[in-house]
């Protein structure tokens, strides 16, 4: 269901209520106001009343209720949870605690479950193991799998949270279902799960399905696929290459240079050639991580003197970054630019280039030019303390 | 000559308009917090930790350069720029705006954050009064302080517009304390709709009898004071009822100015933050209303209700009356420059029920509300209205409107759960009968006022009593 989708329902539902509400002023009025106060002018308000005030009673009695049953429930959870985090450290250490807590289950089942799932977390290999035989031996991981299809997001929250600590035989299916969910945070945490597991086919399936999806779950997911770059660029980054689709292979590049890592990529040149300014500069931000300064020193230099302002200042920022010298004729040109971002990332550029470069700022600066003179002596200045202030753009 | 019966009859038919009106106003305020209940139940709205601690490494996130315009800010100010630092966000940096302070606030900030003159250029021109100097820390965090000649809160947001380098740009009071993850909770519909979302606000809540350290609220509390409590309940009412359901319907028209965030691009493109007005924020969303995104669509203006900001509410009539007199006035200033969106369905729901719902049952709300009760008492005194339609009035009034506001507080309840006690939780349902029965209509009077002066043009800001933040010991 997109956001559009359910705004609508919701507004449905909205009304909905406010139509029961009016209704039920109605009934009451004509069945038991009308009989009540003998007058019919006295009945609405009369009924308006009473179904207010049995509302406002039911709202304060329920607020109250619930504050005082979760204070209770914490109490009770705060008094079991030491002996539970023993038995589940033995069960985890392999004696078998199953007998011992299903007893337990029948009052306070809720206690048991959440106190597991957080032990889990903590624990990893055959402890973790024994922990996930035992949560499905209490049937807690049916109720799990039941719970990622509820209606409820919270309760779909929880179940994939559980699921994602038991095995991808007992999760999988879940886990996949719940990738399509409504709701953003459920569908990183499957797929987290799913990428977490191990599991090669996943891995490269939920690359794929991630290119799909918004900047938070890309954002997300970009995180867990760091550290499996090598065989993602050795399978199925390739493979997105070679089917064209400029708008994946752009998305797909983000991602890649979000990793920050090298990585060998072949053909990436030709997204250059023939995209828009945004694209190329999303194609050159790569360029640290898959090529040396030497090969791409032409590319760059080119891309100092392209028309798009994005491109120029991402070039300036990879100079900057190589300490190419023989940028700053290219540079010194920038830095006369009537955009205050460009002749700022070139004087940025420029400080980081040397004696050359700084002479170029000095000059700048001496020359009383009133943007590119400004640029420079702030550059000079960021340069002479050391610190980079706000420098993305 | 009209006869005692006619005049009577007029006066029950004009009584029974008003029992319409106030029906309506508070049936459509029932519908808006229904709508608000189903969008939040079972949403989080808060990001998860472990999300959060993977965003906080994630270079795709955009930048945000935080805005905080300060005059006279000397109580606050410091703990303010510290929870501002504190913020959890892979980039940004901060940009306090002095603008013309005749007390400390300038030096407060040179001596705690060890500030220079800095060389450091606008890269935006947008108008701006004269700027004094702009300075930077000497340490390794990311502050930048704009002196400039006062000239008002619109004023010095646009130099710091001028001067910030992110693609996002917060605008926070300095008055206010952000949650820690606030700014990456806030930032999450531009990562859902990067091309469509142009601004987004998050929720304020009032900070007054919570406890603070290090610039970060430690305890959370009702407030002890009375009319502290009455605008906490206001303020759960018109956030969790009013601005989720009109952010769902991509309706919404305030981003409050103590917590925004803004693509800076459009900002600019707008024109910047309008100085000609007490009520920039709403101003400016009505303007980011009228832009297109790249596929044609209205842009949105989202709602996010879980990210949260503490301000300080007034706790004194006088300053309260102040502040709700220029809310009156900057609202209706908005509304009456973007008039012509009205009823127009080029704006979808913005133009055919956000912006009639707001002119007829918020601008022109205390005038009717306030002349009804005006109209019954006389109607009562005089024998011209029979008592049970006085009664009808009242009991529409005064009835509903704590049946609202008591749903409201269990909306809180159901979704966000921020004040942890059973205790505040009483004494939110007394304050809720309380704000019912004299609270509504004292602000009513003040609300009435703001729209005198509005036709009066004055544009006066008033001057706002401020309070030091309430500490813990360090020994705690």
């Amino acid at each position: 269901m997109s956001p559009n989708t359910s705004a609508k329902s919701y507004l449905w539902y909205g009304t909905g209520l406010l139509a029961a509400d009016v209704l039920l002023v109605w009934a009451l009025e004509r069945i038991f106001a009308v009989r009540n106060t003998h007058s019919v002018m006295l009945a609405l308000p009369f009924a308006f009343c009473i179904l207010h005030l049995v509302a406002i009673a039911v709202l304060a009695v329920a607020m109250i209720y619930r504050k005082a049953a979760r204070e209770i429930f914490d109490a009770r959870a705060r008094v079991l949870e030491p002996d539970l985090q023993s038995r589940f450290t033995d069960h985890a250490y392999g004696t078998d605690q199953s007998a011992a807590l299903k007893p337990l289950l029948a009052k306070d089942a809720l206690i048991v479950e959440h106190s597991l799932v957080q032990f889990s977390l903590l624990m990893k290999g055959q402890g973790r193991e024994h922990l996930c035989e035992l949560a499905t031996e209490l049937g807690f991981t049916a109720k799990w799998s039941r719970e990622c299809t509820s209606g409820n997001a919270e309760r779909r929250r929880a179940g994939v949270v559980a699921l994602s600590l038991m095995p991808l035989s007992a999760s999988r299916i879940s886990l996949r279902k719940a990738l399509h969910d409504r709701d953003p945070e459920i569908q990183v945490l499957a797929a987290r799960a799913l990428v977490q597991s191990g599991d090669q086919a996943e891995l490269q399936d939920i690359f794929v399905f991630s290119l799909s999806q918004t900047l938070r779950i890309r954002a997300c997911l970009t995180e867990d696929f760091r550290r499996h770059a090598t065989t993602l660029c050795a399978t199925v980054v390739p493979k997105i290459l070679a089917t064209g689709d400029k708008k994946q292979i752009i998305i797909m590049f983000e991602m890649l240079g979000a990793w920050r890592r090298s990585i060998h990529l072949e053909g990436w040149k030709q997204m250059f050639d023939g995209s828009s300014g945004s694209n190329r500069a999303v194609v050159l931000r790569l360029l640290p991580y898959v090529s040396s300064p030497d090969e791409a020193q032409a590319l760059l230099l080119g891309a100092l003197s392209d028309e798009s302002q994005e491109v120029k200042i991402t070039a300036a920022n990879i100079v900057s970054h190589w300490e190419l010298s023989a940028a700053v004729p290219a540079l010194s040109v920038l830095l006369a630019d009537s955009r205050p971002e460009v002749n700022r990332a070139a004087a940025q550029a420029l400080s980081r280039l040397g004696s050359v470069g700084q002479q170029v700022l000095e000059e700048a600066v001496l020359g009383h030019m009133r943007r590119s003179g400004g640029a420079a002596l702030e550059a000079l200045e960021y340069f002479n303390t050391g610190r980079l202030v706000g420098t993305a753009i | 000559m009209m006869q005692f019966a006619d005049v009577s009859n007029i006066f029950t038919i004009v009584e029974k308009w008003f029992i319409f009106y106030v029906c309506v106003d508070n049936g459509l305020q029932f519908m808006l917090l229904a709508v608000g209940f189903f969008t939040l139940h079972g949403k989080r709205g808060r990001l998860s930790l472990p999300e959060i601690e993977t965003l906080m490494k994630s270079p795709l996130l955009p930048g945000v350069s935080v805005l905080t315009p300060a005059y006279n800010e000397e109580l606050t100010i410091c703990d303010s720029v510290r929870s501002m630092l504190m913020l959890r966000h892979p980039s940004h940096e901060v940009i306090v705006i002095n603008d013309g302070s005749t007390d400390r606030t300038l030096s407060l900030l040179t001596e705690e954050f060890r500030l220079y003159r800095s060389s450091r250029i606008p890269t935006g021109n947008l108008p701006t009064s004269a700027i004094h100097g702009v300075y930077e820390s000497l340490d390794s965090i990311k502050l930048v302080v704009i002196d400039k000649e006062n000239r008002g809160k619109a004023d010095a947001l646009n130099a710091g517009l001028n001067h910030s380098r992110m693609p996002l740009v917060g605008a926070v009071d300095s008055d206010s304390l952000l949650e820690r993850d606030a700014l990456i909770g806030v930032s999450t519909p531009f990562l859902e709709d990067p091309d469509n979302t142009v601004a987004t606000g998050g929720i304020v809540r009032v900070i007054n009898g919570c406890t603070v350290k290090h610039g970060l609220v430690q305890h959370i509390a009702a407030p002890k004071s009375l009319l502290a409590r009455l605008q906490v309940v206001e303020y759960l009412r018109a956030f969790l009822g009013g601005r989720v359901a009109l952010s769902s319907m991509n309706s919404l028209m305030i981003i409050s100015g103590a917590f925004g965030l803004f693509k800076r691009q459009a900002v600019v493109e707008a024109g910047g933050f309008w100085t000609n007005t007490v009520g920039e924020d709403m101003e400016l969303v009505l303007r980011l209303h009228r832009q297109k995104g790249p596929d044609g669509r209205r842009r949105r203006v989202v709602f996010v209700p879980e990210p949260v900001c503490w301000t300080q509410v007034p706790e004194k009539m006088d300053v309260l009356k102040l502040q709700r007199n220029r809310w009156q006035r900057g609202a209706t200033e908005s509304i009456f420059r973007h008039r012509h969106m009205m009823g127009k369905p080029a704006w979808g729901t913005l133009g055919l029920f956000g912006l009639p719902y707001f002119l007829v049952f918020e601008l022109f709300a205390p005038m009717i509300e306030m002349a009804g009760y005006a109209f019954t008492i006389f109607g009562l005194l005089f024998g011209l209205i029979v008592p049970f339609i006085a009664l009808e009035f009242f009991v529409v009034s005064v009835l509903f409107s704590l049946f609202l506001s008591l749903s409201a507080i269990m909306l809180e309840e159901l979704t966000t759960r921020r004040y942890p006690s059973v205790k505040d939780l009483g004494s939110l349902l007394v304050a809720a009968l309380l704000e019912c029965l004299f609270y509504r209509q004292m602000t009513a009077l003040w609300r009435i006022k703001g729209m005198l002066d509005f036709l009066r043009r004055r544009k006066s800001w008033g001057k706002m009593d401020r309070q030091s933040f309430v500490k813990v010991p360090e020994a705690a």
